[in-house]
């Protein structure tokens, strides 16, 4: 099969307000707020959710060549690591994808702070987090079931760059396969990607049976 | 097979679809990674088996397996050349083998592709790709098309359109909605219903994603607003996983046990989908047999659609308000920014017209000097995925109406069509052809009836023409073509007759842009709520207005309750119920002053605390013993319902930034002395590592410790250790706070201790934090304190600073 990348340009979601609240320290048994503290706070997670703009992109490569330390895949392109190629033993193509927030939800956050609206600031900071977190659980699920016809399924873990014995330079290899830039995302010099509210991830794809 | 014979099926008995073929042709040795299409085309004897297992089992309908035989799915096995001859021999094949047992129905399935505005696929590239592959599939004979296991609305329609431009044959559609019935992409059943009904398609339901219960529900749901008959096709229960395999296991009996319940909710086509086999539809129709459908219980239905919302409107719906913002007509900085091609305040006036309880957003691009096709396609872009509500697509210009129409993923409402000449021979036809509901305005090309019969006749006239194209009343909204009373006095007369007339004679949904009636006039707004209550008493059930108009929406609200349109009161109750709640709290909080500073900071009042002090003062209250016995009791308080997890971090910065408002507005009031006590004013020197580009959870901690009186430097993110040394030396610095999010950039932490202590700063404390850090990193890397939160950071800062 191809290597075709394909652009999501709204993922949509529905707002994953328990995850926001326990990254923010809320207790779901101990907590309690007034109506007041509420309001402010699901204001501000409101106004976070519409700063966010969920877009991705995903593209599928076959697996050329396996070894238990790396991984060939696509035309030439090759990822030096023991866990990845764990991963993916049992596949023979795999899934890179790239998901973000956008750039006004960062913006925002960091004006926030700037101001003094700390209570905004975080609201933001972990709202972003958490939908882009659920925005690439969503295209996992929607690959799934792209995949279902097919008899073929994602292994459940996904890796990135920077995990395990995967070096974060790789992610200049996702952003040239990719065109993550399309999407707003820039990489630095030291491979962070900005807005920061932004997932990679590469998954294999296995036999459903 | 036309649409009426297929009609006349369907009245007739319960039809019966087929069921799975993918997992049919994995038992039949179909190997993982294959084109399934050319799979099937090379093995046409086990095509051919499965169909005939289908139609002994009592299937009226089978589905050619052209599932993914579409340009994008077969490009991917390097198949899109020979997409024509796949498809069409397929048909060929099914047909010829078939030979009239059953009707054959060409499948057309998702591409994998997002369809714009949701995606990169062009809209208009879409419908060609659907349309190849249809014309191919009736080049080799099909009776209609199923268009199955969908999840987005915008490439359901693009493959309706695809068909719908190319023949006349049936068309049904199934979309694939989970247990929370949505789909993936978030449309639920009664939007697509909606929008694909008034397509013109000519069956409607679901398939995959859950067993026969599940869908149950969603069919009784959507019943009672289908005026196409409806469809289900269910996997054989939930799928399940069994030493790694995935399997549905309802046994036959089971899954057909389902089939009274399935009818009951509306079902009229019922077949299976994934893990069901000939046994589960030979149950099923065996269960059928002799059962009467129920047919569509609605021949028309006034409502509206946006990708994940529907509107309903009509006499027993709430009055509904058209948000009428979205126009450049008199708003000279839209107009600006749209001339700049700029959507800022196209996208604000949405989002602010959603908060203030519009049901739909009239969207309007007419400026001169603009490109108003292109715009009008832009906005539509931008609010179809920005906002949840359906839109008003209001031009002059029947190419806009048409392009806005064709993109707009959902049902939407014309604005408008008259007796105007060009309206009528252009407009109206496009408004048919997308299935839109339209604002009907009585006038023609010589203008406005000055009396309420002249304008009941072109009423009569337009929505004759309008019913050739198959509209009915409810799918028309009249404009009572108000006037502004400055002019003429009578004006408002003539459009209340006209909505007495439309709401109780003529039956249909009845609207006015309401703020025209008080145009030229002092003081607007109790004209338009006079001239809105009279019409309400007339029948009027849609305004296009203004929703953050308090006095309008309370009017509505109101309204609804009195016209019975808010059952059992609950919005009427939810609306203005927070207020008398607000105003009691207010009372309690009145009784104690010094109490009232205390909860102030408790609750993190910032924006009260300055008047409870000031109260507190008047009432004789010293300013210290507001610090000592209501300000640091308070905050200390805070800190232990953190420690308890009773708070959460935004609580505590609530907290926070109320008790340092409350010692800003104290501090004129405190003496010398205690200033001395309470200044603990030493410089912290904050920075985000360098290569790190993180630093959200650092301005947290900055604001905390400013909050707590200490002196912040903040030097930002992507600090070297040079910078924030010479800092921590240029501020005389007690304390460095350094912050890293990511492991590549933690060691820098290290380096900035290593300089400290080179430069002798053996007294300078510094506590790190962030994600990947902790207690043992702080200690590996000679750093004095890690602080696992904003208040952890505080309470290390002022034990560093204690003397």
């Amino acid at each position: 099969m191809g290597s075709k990348i394909n652009f999501i340009n709204n993922i949509p979601l529905p707002v994953p307000e328990r995850k926001i609240y326990s990254r923010l320290g809320h207790n779901r048994y101990l907590t309690k707020m007034s109506d007041a503290q509420r309001e402010k706070v699901e204001a501000a997670i409101a106004q976070g959710v519409s700063l966010c703009q969920l877009r991705g992109v995903w593209g599928r490569f076959e697996i050329s060549k396996w070894t238990a330390e790396q991984v060939e895949f696509g035309d030439g392109n090759v990822f030096e690591s023991c866990k990845l190629a764990e991963l993916l033993k049992e596949s023979k193509s795999l899934v890179i994808f790239a998901v973000t927030a956008g750039a006004d939800i960062v913006e925002s956050a960091a004006k926030l702070a700037g101001q003094g609206d700390g209570v905004g600031a975080l609201a933001y900071d972990a709202t972003g987090s958490e939908m882009v977190d659920a925005a690439a659980e969503w295209v996992q699920q929607y690959l799934n079931q792209q995949f279902k016809r097919g008899n073929e399924i994602l292994t459940k873990r996904r890796f990135s760059p920077g995990y395990g014995d995967l070096e974060l330079k790789n992610q200049a290899l996702l952003f040239k396969l990719l065109d993550i830039e399309k999407l707003g995302v820039k990489l630095t010099e030291d491979f962070l990607m900005t807005p920061e509210k932004t997932v990679t991830a590469i998954a294999g794809i296995q036999n459903i049976n | 097979m036309s649409k009426k014979k297929f009609n006349d099926l369907i009245n007739k008995k319960v039809v019966i679809a087929d069921g799975a073929t993918g997992t049919e042709f994995i038992k039949r040795g179909m190997p993982q990674g294959v084109s399934p299409e050319l799979w099937a085309l090379e093995n046409l004897d086990a095509v051919h088996e499965i169909h005939n297992a289908y139609i002994n089992a009592g299937s009226d309908i089978v589905y050619i397996p052209s599932f993914g035989g579409n340009r994008i799915k077969l490009e991917e096995f390097g198949l899109a050349d020979r997409l024509h001859e796949m498809n069409s021999s397929l048909a060929k094949a099914v047909r010829e083998n078939i030979g009239g047992r059953a009707l054959a129905f060409g499948d057309l399935a998702p591409t994998g592709k997002f369809v714009e505005p949701f995606g990169d696929l062009a809209f208009e590239d879409a419908v060609n790709i659907y349309k190849e592959q249809v014309n191919a599939l009736i080049d080799g004979g099909v009776d209609g098309f199923a268009i199955e296991t969908m999840m987005d609305i915008q490439e359901t329609r693009a493959a309706v359109l695809a068909v719908k431009e190319s023949c006349d044959l049936p068309i049904i559609v199934t979309m694939t909605f989970d247990e929370s019935t949505r789909t993936l992409t978030g449309n639920d059943p009664l939007s697509a219903l909606i929008t694909l009904q008034a397509l013109g398609i000519d069956a409607f339901g679901c398939n995959c994603s859950t067993g026969p219960k599940d869908m149950i529900e969603l069919i009784k749901t959507i019943k009672p607003y289908a005026k196409i008959p409806l469809l289900t096709k269910p996997n054989a229960g939930m799928p399940k996983l069994v030493d790694g395999e995935t399997v549905f296991d309802m046994k036959a009996d089971e899954f057909a046990g389902h089939v009274d319940e399935l009818l009951e909710a509306g079902a009229n086509i019922i077949g299976g989908c994934c893990g069901t086999t000939p046994e589960h539809i030979k149950a099923q129709a065996d269960a059928a047999k002799g059962l009467k459908p129920i047919m569509p219980q609605v021949t028309a239905l006034g409502a509206v659609s946006a990708p994940h919302v529907a509107c309903l409107m009509g006499r027993n719906q709430p009055f509904r308000v058209i948000g009428e913002r979205i126009n450049p007509s008199g708003k000279k900085k839209l107009q600006a920014e749209l001339r700049e091609g700029k959507f800022g305040m196209v996208r604000q006036y949405a989002s602010e017209q959603v908060a203030g309880g519009a049901a739909v957003l009239d969207v309007n691009m007419g400026l001169p000097g603009i490109d108003e096709k292109a715009m009008m396609l832009e906005a539509v872009s931008l609010l179809a995925q920005g906002t949840t509500l359906p839109l008003c697509i209001d031009s002059t210009d029947s190419n806009v109406i048409e392009a806005a129409l064709r993109l707009y993923p959902g049902r939407a409402l014309v604005n408008s069509i008259s007796a105007e000449k060009s309206r009528l021979e252009k407009t109206l036809p496009i408004a048919a052809k997308y299935g839109a509901m339209f604002i009907l305005l009585p006038l023609n090309d010589e203008g406005i009836p000055e009396t309420v019969e002249g304008r009941i006749e072109l009423t009569k006239e337009i929505f004759a023409e309008a019913q050739k194209y198959g509209y009915e009343r409810e799918d028309i909204v009249l404009d009572a073509l108000i006037m502004t009373v400055s002019s003429n006095q009578s004006a408002a007369k003539v459009s209340l007759d006209l909505i007495e007339w439309a709401s109780r004679e003529f039956k249909v949904n009845t609207v006015c842009g309401l703020s025209n009636v008080s145009f030229g006039m002092p003081e607007r707004k109790w004209i338009n709520a006079a001239f809105l209550g009279m019409a309400l008493g007339r029948g009027l059930n849609m305004a296009i207005a203004n929703p953050s108009s308090e006095i309008l929406m309370s009017l509505i609200a109101g309204g609804d309750v009195l016209a019975e349109r808010d059952r059992k009161m609950h919005r009427y109750v939810e609306k203005f119920s927070g207020i008398e709640q607000k105003s009691q709290t207010v009372k309690k909080e009145n009784l104690d002053p010094a109490q009232r500073v205390f909860n102030c900071v408790l609750e993190g009042h910032d924006d009260t605390i300055s008047d409870a002090i000031a109260a507190a003062i008047t009432a004789g209250v010293r300013a210290q013993t507001l610090v000592d016995e209501s300000l640091i009791p308070a905050i200390n308080k805070v800190g232990d319902l953190y420690d308890s997890k009773k708070y959460f971090l935004p609580q505590l910065i609530m907290s926070a930034d109320a008790m340092r408002k409350g010692f800003e507005v104290l501090e004129p009031h405190l003496s010398d002395d205690s200033k001395g006590e309470q200044a603990e004013k030493a410089v912290i020197v904050l920075a985000t590592v360098e290569g790190d580009i993180h630093d959200i959870g650092k301005n947290i901690v900055a604001l905390m410790l400013r909050n707590y009186g200490f002196d912040v430097v903040d030097l930002g993110k992507d600090i070297s250790a040079e910078k924030i040394i010479n800092a921590a030396k240029e501020h005389k610095a007690k304390i460095v706070g350094l912050s890293a999010l990511m492991t590549t950039t933690m060691i820098k932490m290290e380096e900035v201790v290593k300089l400290a202590r080179e430069e002798g700063l053996f007294s300078l404390k510094i506590m790190i934090g962030g994600a990947v850090v902790d207690q043992n990193y702080a200690e590996q890397i000679g750093a004095d304190a890690y602080a696992v939160d904003a208040m952890e950071s505080v309470r290390l800062a002022k034990r560093f600073t204690q003397k």
